[in-house]
């Protein structure tokens, strides 16, 4: 996947902070001050656009229709007005997100990544992760290639966790979704699940953390 | 009391007195009159030939005309003039036969058998030779005495007004130097009835006449009084209508250039607060950028500090909260000023509340990490949407977490947990902070409130904040529950139904 990051912002200053942070980031950014310049980019050039929507020579939701008719292209709005009819204007002509200013240079680059983070998709039937693979049609695990034997709740809470690594899941939500109501329906009994399945998973049992206040979720394994 | 009820009391209470009085005249004169015409009908009598019969025969004299007699009183006066002469007086012995009967002469008294005139005569001393005769009335006597030629007083007979006249005689001496003529009734039957019904009569014209002349009038002011209620509804911006020329047509005028005069004010007092808002706007503007470059600085400056010892570190996380702190105050003054800009109504739209949580949270990410804190949050896999203004709702979120960023110490926790259930979303924002004194929990929604003034250096801050996220969820119909789970910590649970 390309790393390409169409910046159009008109302030010099931020424009550069901007582009700066993004190459700190990883990214490869491209940076445009003006909307018209906008107007004729390649949007399968990119990955993600991310645009000030108050620009010289173009207005921002213009550039924003453009991108629109060509591409799916996400596109990240800078919003300085904090004004609910320009966001609500800007999400219904397509774009994905929004960061109000002032934004914190880690605010934004998160708003890209999530952006940019797909759901963990299912490769031939299976999702890998940190030395986990879950066969999701054969309801079958492999650790480091050694088969494991997990029982439904155990498989099924491992799947929830592994279809978003990174992002945690309630409690409630766990225990509404991946408990068997008829046995045992209650948050409590969603602990004693997750030490025996963190057990079974042997060294790469820390993978599953808890989240204080939250709930669970799988952490990308360490030096990775 | 409505305008026509008023008008007919009015008359009433004028009208009862008037006419009261002219029924009272009206009853003096009739006496007067009746009194005038007994004394006279008396004297006629007297002269015409009742003095011989009375001084004759004192002991019998009572003359008697229509009605019944008393039961051993002598027959009856004769009847209607010219019937065949009958005894005139009273008198068992009939002492009367003498002379022929006097004939009644002076004013013309209809004889009716329902009316008794009685003559009875009375010595200079009044006392009478008829034992039968009724004691002189004293009032009478003494005005009499006192030189009047004659006076009355009432006689009361039974359901009837009737009137005793005493009368001198122009002889002064005798049995009958004084004549009590007695008569049963004043006034001619019926007539109080017809004056009752003449007076009621009058009154019924009179409010009649009242109630159908009040009718234009209340009809124009009914009139003006829906004119006036439109325009206030119109924010004053249509007159009331004048027509005609008289206080209702001032009214109107009068309502028309107060109109005008709140009109100017209300139009003044929007002008202002337009310009106020458009000038908070562009300044926020103006601020955001250099405030999003002066925080990109600080983080750049906090890298290259990130593993210094000591005073640098703590000076940069320092700067780092102020450029946060500003940053939230001035999103909480904008919001501020939306909410208190008077009732305009809630834009409402599909709220992506994951997307909202995510942005929140990222929002406050960066000082949390700088302070050691770990701020977690987790949205369903499912789509969660409320309806509502998503500035408004993500600044009353945004405000919750960065209370909770502030006060928790380095290394606790801040959750963020958005759940769905049942066509209800509950967002729940909690920490390991110190939490919350029991008896201040109800006060930390006030504006200008701080659980202790010594915790910041931002006078107003959090009251800001949180008085700003219950305003916006008030405004949205939504719950907004603070909670303290155990004995330190805090829990603000949202609550609110999703979109459908």
């Amino acid at each position: 996947m390309s790393h390409r990051i169409l910046v159009v912002e008109d302030d010099p200053k931020l424009g550069l902070q901007i582009t700066q942070h993004l190459k700190e980031a990883g990214f490869e950014p491209h940076w445009l001050e003006r909307g018209d310049a906008a107007l004729a980019v390649e949007p399968r050039d990119y990955a993600l656009v991310i645009l000030d929507l108050m620009l010289p020579g173009a207005f921002g939701l213009d550039v924003l229709k453009h991108l629109r008719r060509h591409s799916d292209l996400p596109v990240l709005v800078l919003s300085a007005k904090n004004d609910t009819a320009v966001k609500v204007r800007a999400l219904e002509l397509g774009a994905d997100d929004y960061v109000t200013k002032p934004f914190w240079p880690e605010e934004l680059l998160a708003r890209v990544t999530a952006r940019l983070r797909r759901p963990a998709l299912a490769r031939n039937g299976t999702i890998s992760f940190g030395g986990l693979e879950l066969d999701v049609d054969g309801r079958t695990l492999k650790v480091d290639g050694a088969p494991i034997e997990l029982t439904r709740v155990e498989f099924e809470m491992l799947l929830a966790l592994a279809r978003r690594p990174g992002q945690a899941l309630s409690r409630a939500w766990l225990a509404e979704n991946v408990l068997d109501p008829e046995r045992d329906g209650t948050e409590r009994t969603l602990d004693v699940h997750v030490s025996r399945l963190r057990k079974k998973l042997g060294t790469r049992g820390a993978l599953v953390a808890t989240v204080w206040g939250v709930g669970y979720r799988l952490d990308a394994p360490e030096g990775t | 009391m409505k305008l026509r009820a008023r008008l007919a009391l009015v008359v009433l209470v004028t009208a009862l007195p008037v006419i009261g009085g002219i029924v009272f005249l009206q009853q003096r004169m009739q006496w007067s009159a009746a009194e005038q015409s007994l004394a006279d009908y008396a004297l006629d009598r007297m002269q015409g030939g009742g003095r011989e019969a009375c001084e004759i025969a004192p002991e019998a004299f009572p003359l008697w005309q229509g009605g019944r007699q008393p039961e051993r009183g002598p027959e009856r006066l004769p009847g209607p003039r010219g019937a065949p002469p009958r005894p005139r007086l009273g008198g068992p012995p009939d002492p009367l036969q003498r002379g022929p009967e006097v004939p009644p002469r002076g004013p013309a008294e209809p004889i009716n058998p329902d009316v008794r005139t009685e003559l009875w005569a009375y010595a200079p001393d009044f006392t009478s030779r008829n034992r039968e005769a009724p004691t002189f009335p004293g009032e009478v006597r003494e005005a009499l005495l006192a030189g009047e030629s004659h006076a009355s007083v009432e006689w009361f007979v039974p359901e009837r007004n009737g009137i005793a006249v005493g009368v001198r005689m122009p002889w002064d001496s005798g049995p009958c130097a004084f004549i009590l003529v007695r008569r049963s009734r004043v006034s001619p039957p019926g007539a109080q009835r017809d004056l009752l019904i003449g007076t009621a009569t009058l009154l019924a014209v009179l409010l009649g006449a009242v109630m159908v002349g009040a009718g234009p009038v209340v009809a124009r002011v009914r009139r003006l009084t829906a004119q006036v209620r439109a325009s206030a509804a119109a924010r004053y911006a249509t007159p009331a209508e004048v027509s005609g020329s008289d206080e209702i047509t001032d009214l109107a005028r009068a309502f028309n250039s107060a109109a005008d005069e709140v009109r100017g004010s209300i139009e003044t007092i929007e002008n202002r607060e337009r310009t106020l808002r458009q000038f908070l706007e562009n300044t926020t503007h103006d601020v955001m950028v250099p405030l999003t470059v002066l925080q990109g600085h600080l983080t750049a400056l906090r890298r290259r500090f990130e593993n210094a010892q000591g005073e640098e570190r703590g000076v940069v996380l320092e700067a780092l909260q102020e450029a946060h702190y500003m940053a939230s105050l001035i999103h909480n003054l904008s919001a501020a000023a939306r909410l208190e800009s008077g009732k305009v109504e809630l834009e409402r739209h599909r709220v992506d509340l994951a997307a909202l949580v995510e942005r929140a949270v990222a929002r406050h990410a960066p000082i949390a990490r700088a302070r050691g804190l770990a701020l977690e949050h987790a949205v369903p896999p499912e789509p969660v949407a409320t309806s509502g203004d998503v500035t408004l709702l993500e600044q009353a979120v945004s405000n919750l977490i960065h209370n909770a960023v502030r006060y928790v110490e380095p290394g606790g926790h801040v959750a963020v947990v958005l759940e769905a259930r049942e066509g209800r979303f509950a967002l729940r924002v909690l920490d390991d902070g110190p939490g919350i004194p029991a008896e201040l929990r109800s006060r930390v929604f006030e504006r200008a409130f701080r659980a202790d003034g010594a915790r910041s250096r931002h006078p107003d801050g959090l009251g800001l904040g949180l008085s700003i996220a219950r305003d916006v969820l008030e405004r949205h119909g939504f719950e907004l529950e603070l909670r303290q789970p155990s004995e330190r910590g805090t829990e603000f649970e949202i609550r609110g139904p999703l979109a459908s």
